[in-house]
């Protein structure tokens, strides 16, 4: 439970801190600059996607309706992706893809949140 | 014969949830991906214009659906800051500055809740030998060594 709000707010902190100054971009890839809470954000999806879901998804036994949570969770993957595929496309209407990543990020949260509500708890933490 | 009376379950499901909210999403997405680009580019401008600020109302159903207060406070401060951040950059009189900064930041800090609630909240890590064990100080086990029970989300509930 600490360890949401600790890491949370160290990557508040870390934007508030960096926004729009020399040190925003960190390195490039491929000729495409990657910032460091890009990196950071990047970082900690991978460790949630990889980790706890291939040791949630371990047997099934901790998940209530696996078939809905493997749909949930493919739904939410792929919008995200397509979230931050929609941040690096060119576009005469600048706002137009800004207007898809609001969409894709959030139905994305939503997702996720649904998944989450089929993974169980032990009984006397929860 | 008596008439009977029953209450309307006024009750939304998460289930019900879904059917408002995906069939928006799709609508909302080809509008955006295809027929958008198709428009005369007044009518592209003025609508696009328009949605950049209204699709962050989206956040209202990952706000219903969220785990925990923590999780749900830190959506609601990236819809509002969101809203207000493009509302200046698309020439409404708002009050403030700065707010593309904060707009960044609960933008970042809502994905990195997000990842950190699934984290467990431990490793269970297994020794292989009985003297790794031995040697594995109480506080390192009680962190990696034990099976998890939940995840890291701050339910923040208020009876104990």
């Amino acid at each position: 439970m600490g360890l949401q709000i600790v890491v949370t707010g160290i990557v508040f902190g870390t934007v508030l801190a960096l926004y729009n100054t020399d040190n925003w971009n960190w390195f490039e890839v491929a000729g495409v600059s990657v910032s460091v809470v890009e990196f950071l954000i990047i970082l900690f999806v991978l460790i949630a996607l990889v980790g706890s879901l291939i040791y949630y998804c371990n047997g099934g036994k901790m998940i209530e309706r696996m078939g809905r949570f493997i749909f949930y969770v493919l739904v939410g993957t792929f919008l995200g992706v397509y979230a931050f595929v929609s941040k690096r496309m060119d576009s005469d209407i600048p706002d137009a893809t800004h207007s898809i990543w609001h969409v894709c990020i959030f139905i994305s949260a939503y997702s996720i949140s649904r998944a989450h509500s089929y993974v169980k708890w032990a009984k006397e933490s929860y | 014969m008596a008439e009977e009376y029953y209450t309307v379950d006024a009750e939304i499901s998460a289930t019900q949830l879904d059917k408002i909210c995906y069939p928006l999403t799709l609508l909302t997405l080809t509008y955006l991906s295809v027929n958008v680009y198709y428009w005369d580019t007044i009518f592209q401008h003025d609508f696009s214009q328009l949605l950049v600020i209204v699709t962050n109302g989206f956040a209202i159903f990952p706000i219903i659906v969220a785990r925990g207060i923590f999780l749900k406070t830190m959506l609601m401060g990236a819809m509002i800051t969101s809203f207000w951040a493009h509302m200046q950059w698309e020439d409404f009189n708002v009050p403030g500055h700065g707010s593309g900064r904060w707009d960044n930041a609960f933008a970042s800090a809502v994905i990195t809740a997000y990842c950190a609630s699934w984290w467990p909240d431990h490793l269970d890590c297994k020794c292989f030998s009985k003297s790794c064990a031995a040697n594995t100080p109480r506080f390192v086990r009680n962190c990696f060594c034990s099976p998890p029970k939940h995840q890291n989300t701050c339910q923040l509930r208020l009876t104990f």
